[in-house]
Order: structure tokens, then sequence, then C-alpha cells
């Protein structure tokens, strides 16, 4: 496959985005509910 | 309010719930979970290229979260790992590749389903083997025998302590796990723990590494992968993830009151009723009894609620008990310490009334005392 028509194609840039969507909100929820359990006074 | 999966609509509470269940069962028992995840999109309604995309998204985000908790650990061997995932990449394809020309056969779900069915009937039989097995020997017992297998080229693995293996051992683990990903939706991590044991890893490294190439070899190429081919629902994934982020907190932390290894009882059971709810939804689109394809669905979720609720509630019970342990231990050292307080407030009325007891001729049993 042509990688420049790769890069054109809308799906491609979707599944980078889809990835990096998924990348980011894995670590922002991760922070997130470290917080709120940590407030709970749940120990870990 | 529901979402869609490729031709399915799924309810966005079912999908938090499943999120959340799998997070406490991952949390709980150090497994990704893709295993329950593809499956039980699927027994709701969702073509299998979707279940199988949309749950490798969701295992991205979860093994993102699983390896930013093991981050300071430093347990990971990136040599061992790269190759691992080098691997993975081309049978993840080739697996895709796979579902995809079964699909225009229309046979990738009954395939993709048999394969589920050997595989949590196999892992949970196995699992209640091992619980009542009275021997448990450490599955590095069998580092010899793989060991024999000198294949070259051989590397060394400083960071694992490995000093001599054959660079295909790890291709050939690479190669397999890469293809049962990339065909069922699984992060492979069931399978690369014990393997990777069995080349005489230790633990620590064995579960870094294993999280380090789930991230990117199953999550984050397999979720390209499938999103290339428009397989995967962002959205549901997305919803997936925010229940899983709060059930693998508290599957992490029952850990801490829990002997992990006697619920692992309960987990052999959860596998082999997954496994049940599959041939249940097998013989439903196989014979058209719908019948079964809802009993499907409900033993699959009531197994992994049930399971996930049970683990929950023991952290709640035991991180109370756990409090009030503390409060009591606080308690008698505060009491120890008034009372030392005292003593010291006492003899040092004593020892300024020094004379006065010596005068008294009181002060051998001062000292006696």
């Amino acid at each position: 496959m042509n990688i420049f028509a790769l890069f054109q194609s809308s799906h491609f840039v979707w599944s980078i985005l889809s990835v990096a969507i998924m990348l980011s909100s894995g670590g922002i929820l991760y922070a997130f509910w470290e917080k709120v359990l940590g407030g709970w006074g749940i120990r870990h | 309010m529901v979402l869609s999966i490729g031709s399915a609509h799924i309810n966005l509470v079912l999908l938090l719930t499943l999120g959340f269940c799998v997070g406490v069962l991952g949390g709980f028992f150090g497994v990704g979970g893709g295993f329950i995840i593809t499956p039980a999109l699927n027994t709701l309604g969702a073509p299998i290229g979707f279940a199988i995309g949309t749950g490798l998204a969701q295992i991205l985000g979860t093994s993102v979260i699983a390896t930013l908790k093991h981050r300071k650990l430093g347990n990971v061997d990136f040599k061992l790992g790269i190759i691992l995932v080098l691997s993975m990449v081309p049978a993840v394809e080739a697996g895709k590749a796979l579902v995809l020309n079964l699909t225009k056969l229309g046979m990738a779900g009954d395939m993709v389903r048999n394969v589920y069915i050997v595989l949590l009937v196999a892992f949970g039989a196995q699992m209640l083997r091992d619980y009542f097995k009275k021997d448990k020997s450490s599955p590095a017992t069998n580092k010899r025998r793989w060991f024999s297998f000198n294949l070259p080229p051989m590397i060394s693995l400083n960071k694992s302590g490995v000093e001599k293996i054959s660079l295909w051992m790890p291709v050939v683990l690479g190669l397999g796990t890469g293809i049962l990903s990339g065909f069922v939706g699984v992060g492979g991590g069931f399978i690369m723990v014990p393997m990777l044991y069995m080349m005489g890893i230790p633990t620590a490294t064995v579960v870094g590494t294993s999280l380090f190439v789930i991230l990117l070899g199953s999550g984050t190429y397999g979720t390209f992968t499938y999103a290339l081919s428009n397989e995967v629902s962002l959205g549901a994934a997305l919803v997936m993830l925010a229940g899983a982020s709060l059930g693998a907190q508290i599957g992490a932390r029952a850990t801490l009151y829990a002997n992990v290894k006697r619920f692992r009882f309960l987990f052999s059971i959860i596998l082999l009723l997954a496994g049940v709810s599959i041939i249940f939804k097998q013989v439903s689109t196989l014979h058209g009894w719908s019948f079964f394809g809802g009993y499907s669905t409900d033993l699959l979720m009531s197994a992994a609620v049930g399971m996930s609720l049970f683990i929950t509630g023991f952290l709640l019970i035991s991180s109370r008990k756990d409090r009030t342990a503390v409060g009591v231990a606080n308690g008698v050292r505060n009491a120890i310490g008034l009372v030392r307080h005292l003593a010291e407030k006492i003899v040092r009325a004593d020892l300024m009334n020094a004379d006065a007891i010596l005068e008294s001729k009181d002060w051998p049993y001062l000292w006696r005392g």
C-alpha cells in the first residue's frame, strides 16, 4: 500500500487518534481515581 | 442512553458495569480481562470484529493504568519486551486478516467463539486443578526443559538474569500471542506470563515485561490496526475504560487484605461460567434457539457482576476493620505514652524532692520500685 495514500485516508488519522485518545484517557483516569480513592482513605 | 458497536446498540450503564467488573477482576487477579470483554460484547450483540477491536482499545487504556501502577518498580526487560513486540506486530495483523476474511465468509463469529470456549474452559480447568493440587511446584522447574531448546542465534537477557537463550523462543512466543491477540482480542498476558516463567525469568520482571508488551503489542498495535479497518467503537471503549479504571483501583487494593490464591477458586469458576455462556451463544446462533442467547448474556454478566460486588464488599469491610484496628493501636500507643509521661513527671518530682526522700530514709525503696 502507498504510504502517502495511507496518510491521506481518514481511517489512518482516526486510528492514530484512537490510540492517542485511549492512551491519554488511561493516564487521566488513573490519576483521577488515585486522588479520589486516596481521599476516601482507602490505603494502597 | 445507548452506544453503537457496529450494528448493535448497547446500554451505556451496561457497558460501564461491564468495564467496572473487568477492572475489579483484572486488578484483583492481575489479568487484562480481554477474554471477558470480547465475548461479553459479542453476547450483547456486537459483531465479532467490533467486539475484538473495541476490546483491544479498552485493553490499551487499562494497560496504561497497570503500567503506571508499576512504573516505579523498574521491572521491564526492554530487550526481551522489544523482541516480543516486534514478533507480535505481524502476528496481530495476521490474526486480524483472518478475522476479516472469515467475516466475509460469514464464519468469523463461530470460529472466534469456538476458540474462546476452548481457551476459557482449558484455562478455568487448569486453574481449578492447580487450586486443588497439593504439590504446588513452581513453573520455573520447567526451566531446564526449555533451556535445552538451543537453536541459534543465541542471545543474553541481562535484566532477566538469563545468560543464554535461543532468540527463537521469545520470537515464537510473540508470534503465538500476537495471532491469538489479533484473532480473539485478548492482551495475551495469560499466555506470556507462564511461558516467561518457564524461561527462568524472575516473577517481577515477567509481570513488568508482560505489561509492556501488552501495552505496545496487543493494545497499541491491535487498536491501531482494527481502527484502520473501522472496527473500533471508541465511545464504548472509553465508557468501559472509565468503569475499568475505578474497578482496577478497587481490585488492586483488595489484594492487600485477601489471600488471592484462595480467591483463585472463584476466578476459575468465572472462567468456566464464561465458557458455558459462550457455548449458549454458540448454540443459539447455530440452531437459532434464542432462548439460549438470552441465558448467555445473563450468565456472563451475573458471574462478572457477582464476583466484582463480592470483591468490592470484601474491600469495604476489610478496610473498615483495618481502620478500626489502626484506631485501637493508636489508642493503646497514646495510653502508653501518657503513662510514660506521667511516670517521668513523678520521677522528676521525686528527684526534685530527693533531699526530702533521702532524709526520710525511704530512697532504697524508690529505686527498688
